[in-house]
């Protein structure tokens, strides 16, 4: 009997470290594992040139549906995929020219997170295909290097899907690329302007706000290490739940003119929205794994599972029993 | 290798490993792999519970919440298909499934002992059984005379 009751604790107190160990440290655990997680993206992209005697008006726009999944590819680093869905639609003063179906799935095999961290490394695999490894190769080359992949640890970006737990207004929260093996490193600090509240398709959520500015925004210039004439009227917007630190929707809108020799002018103008629709398994607004997918209350189904647990011990030993 | 505990291991290793596998897939793997085969109560179902629980468990983080996806017909299902494979072909779900097959084994094998010596436990303690083996023991005797 003694043993059982043994068993029944260890069991439980295994389950209640589970769920507690949730909240603790920097980062909520639950953002390193996104899955079904999915984003509506819209991108409208406007130009126009104008000479003396012409005016040349090209738009783009792009609706997609992008929808997040991962995995462990080892103790200490989480692999993410995308699965890209939409349509791009090109229009020439004002007819269209060029429409594109998008169907991009990304297994979470290429990209990995650092658990507790926001570095977002490469894998070997990655920096393979990019460099054209796999151009001419066979496709049991390619699976033995996804079978195998692993982070590159030297390379990462600071991820911009989450930031620390705990943070509000004036906390400063680091964007940015790393590289150490080549000694570079860009990066550049943004404040925490200001909390608001929202409303998204997955209802009512309290989130801080990263407002970065025309002025601000200059730093993109050192990271393309190219001259942008981005206008006084451009901004970024990032929005993170309080909670769990997770992206629920970002905004941009950049205005940029320029005149070339030819003395011909154009003006661009990029809108972006970025809105969270679906937040598969990140627990937004505090629910999360199967509850949030069966839309259940806070704890259903790790109450049930606990009271399976306990039952199954006391089944075990009412029939040693008897 | 008992159907029953086979058949009653399996889903609820199965159910508890994936509630908890949104906290930690890896623990979550092993508590539900622990518990399948505890009910399991052998060798070959442990060993098997193991080697079928271990994936659903330790992969629900990445296939669970695609399910209303797949079922509301809303995405590719190939193009999920293809990510899902991914996700299966690395060498830490493998590493992860043998190791469930493992603990399975284990687990069942402690089960089996536990259940032998049960067995034993109850061989002495039974007045009936005493009878019988007291009555065996008097025909040999007999029988030798």
């Amino acid at each position: 009997m003694r043993i059982w009751k043994v068993v029944l604790v260890v069991l439980l107190s295994v389950v209640v470290s589970l769920v507690l160990g949730v909240q603790c440290g920097e980062y909520h655990s639950g953002v390193s594992y996104p899955s079904g997680t999915m984003y509506v993206i819209e991108l409208k992209y406007d130009s126009v040139e104008s000479s003396n005697r012409t005016v040349n008006i090209e738009n783009l726009t792009v609706h997609a549906e992008v929808t997040l999944t991962s995995k462990d590819i080892d103790l200490n680093y989480v692999g993410w995929g995308f699965y890209v869905n939409g349509t791009g639609r090109k229009y020439e003063n004002g007819s269209m020219v060029e429409e594109r179906e998008m169907d991009y799935p990304i297994p979470p095999i290429l990209l990995a997170v650092k658990k507790n961290t926001r570095e977002l490394h490469p894998t070997d695999l990655l920096i393979d295909l990019i460099r054209g490894k796999y151009e001419d190769a066979e496709i049991l080359e390619i699976l033995s290097g996804a079978y195998t992949a692993h982070p590159v640890e030297d390379i990462f970006m600071y991820n911009i899907f989450y930031i620390e737990q705990g943070r509000g207004p004036g906390d400063k929260i680091i964007f940015g690329f790393v590289n150490s093996s080549a000694n570079e490193e860009k990066t550049k600090e943004f404040e925490i302007s200001y909390e608001k509240e929202i409303e998204l398709p997955c209802g009512k959520l309290n989130t801080l706000v990263i407002e970065i500015d025309a002025d601000t925004m200059k730093f993109l210039e050192d990271l393309i290490e190219d001259e942008l004439n981005i206008s006084e009227a451009s901004y970024i917007r990032f929005y993170y739940e309080k909670n769990t630190g997770w992206l629920v929707k970002a905004e941009a809108y950049g205005e940029a003119m320029g005149k070339n020799d030819e003395n011909v002018t154009k003006v661009m103008t990029v809108n972006l929205d970025v809105v969270l629709k679906k937040p598969g398994s990140i627990p937004i607004g505090g629910n999360r794994g199967l509850n949030n997918i069966l839309g259940l209350p806070k704890f259903t189904m790790e109450t049930a599972a606990t009271i399976l647990i306990v039952a199954i011990i006391y089944f075990k030993v009412a029939r040693r029993r008897a | 290798m008992t159907k029953k505990g086979f058949l009653a291991g399996l889903p609820a290793g199965t159910i508890i490993g994936v509630t908890f596998s949104f906290y930690n897939p890896i623990i979550a793997t092993f508590l539900g792999v622990g518990i399948g085969a505890f009910l399991g109560s052998s060798k070959k179902s442990g060993g098997a519970i193991g080697l079928l629980a271990s994936p659903l468990i330790y992969l629900a983080p990445t296939y669970v919440p695609m399910l209303p996806i797949i079922l509301n017909g809303g995405e590719n299902i190939l193009f999920i298909l293809i990510m899902l494979a991914g996700a299966l072909l690395s060498l830490s779900t493998t590493i992860i499934i043998l190791t469930g097959v493992i603990l399975g084994i284990v687990i069942g094998h402690i089960m089996l002992r536990i259940a032998s010596k049960t067995l034993d436990e109850e061989h002495i303690e039974s007045p009936k059984l005493k009878e019988f083996d007291e009555n065996l023991a008097n025909d040999r005797y007999k029988n030798k005379l």
